[in-house]
């Protein structure tokens, strides 16, 4: 199966401009109907992968984060936690049933560990 | 809860340097009505983040020292919503219990599970750590 990036968040202070914002320039369209109204970004093509807006806390800033596909997510973040990575947000399940963690490799980027739904 | 106790540090400590501030005058220094200022300090009026944002301007507290207060009382907003018997894991269900718009119920959902507070163990369970 391997681990593939599956979707890129862009973590943005004001989540509604950014959002219109790429709307605007691309065309990309926003679902918002699901249990945290979180922003999917449909990119409207066949190619290269969706993503999503999430809120940014007002003392945080703006960024982009990768979420990589792992079959167990439990397993994935201490393997990362051995190589070296720390937990941001430690394995949770959603609750439209996908499951995801956050962490920041050894060079201080986050990004998500990512099962969806089985 | 921690904006109730700087209020009433706060007071105190005008009582302190001053025996005659009364809750009035403490009322009228942060304009707004004694009794709902009595309320407050005593836990029976929930402190939204747009009174802690008022509040703490008149008390001349820093723009981080406020914004990390709005979140603490988001925090606790957020966990008596999950001790609710009719609680739903939906942030949008939370929003509208609370009066808490989406986007601050989401960041303070990240916050709790930052913070161990809260864990996510299933679909539909969000708890309090203590309660696993």
């Amino acid at each position: 199966m391997g681990n593939p990036v599956v979707q890129w968040q862009i973590v943005a202070k004001d989540p509604d401009a950014l959002t219109r914002f790429y709307g605007s320039l691309f065309g990309w369209k926003v679902e918002t109907g699901n249990a945290f109204g979180y922003r999917q970004v449909d990119t409207q093509s066949a190619r290269g992968i969706n993503g999503g807006v999430w809120p940014s806390p007002p003392e945080g800033h703006s960024l982009v984060q990768l979420f990589i596909e792992v079959d167990d997510v439990q397993e994935y973040v201490a393997r990362a936690t051995k190589l070296g990575a720390t937990v941001v947000v430690p394995p949770s399940e959603l609750p439209d049933g996908d499951a995801m963690a956050i962490v920041v490799d050894p060079a201080g980027l986050s990004f998500g560990l990512y099962r969806p739904r089985k | 809860m921690a904006f109730q106790g700087v209020l009433q540090n706060e007071f105190e400590r005008r009582r302190t340097a001053n025996p005659r501030y009364s809750l009035r005058s403490f009322a009228r220094d942060l304009a707004v009505h004694h009794s709902t200022l009595s309320q407050m300090l005593r836990g029976k009026r929930r402190l939204t983040g747009r009174i802690v944002r008022t509040f703490g301007g008149r008390l001349r507290l820093t723009a981080p020292a406020i914004a990390e207060l709005c979140a603490l009382e988001n925090e606790s907003a957020v966990l008596s919503a999950l001790a609710r018997p009719n609680f739903r894991a939906d942030s949008r269900w939370i929003a509208s219990m609370l009066g808490i718009p989406l986007d601050e119920v989401n960041v303070t959902l990240q916050r709790l599970l930052r913070k161990r507070i809260v864990t996510m163990t299933t679909r539909a369970r969000w708890a309090r750590i203590e309660e696993v």
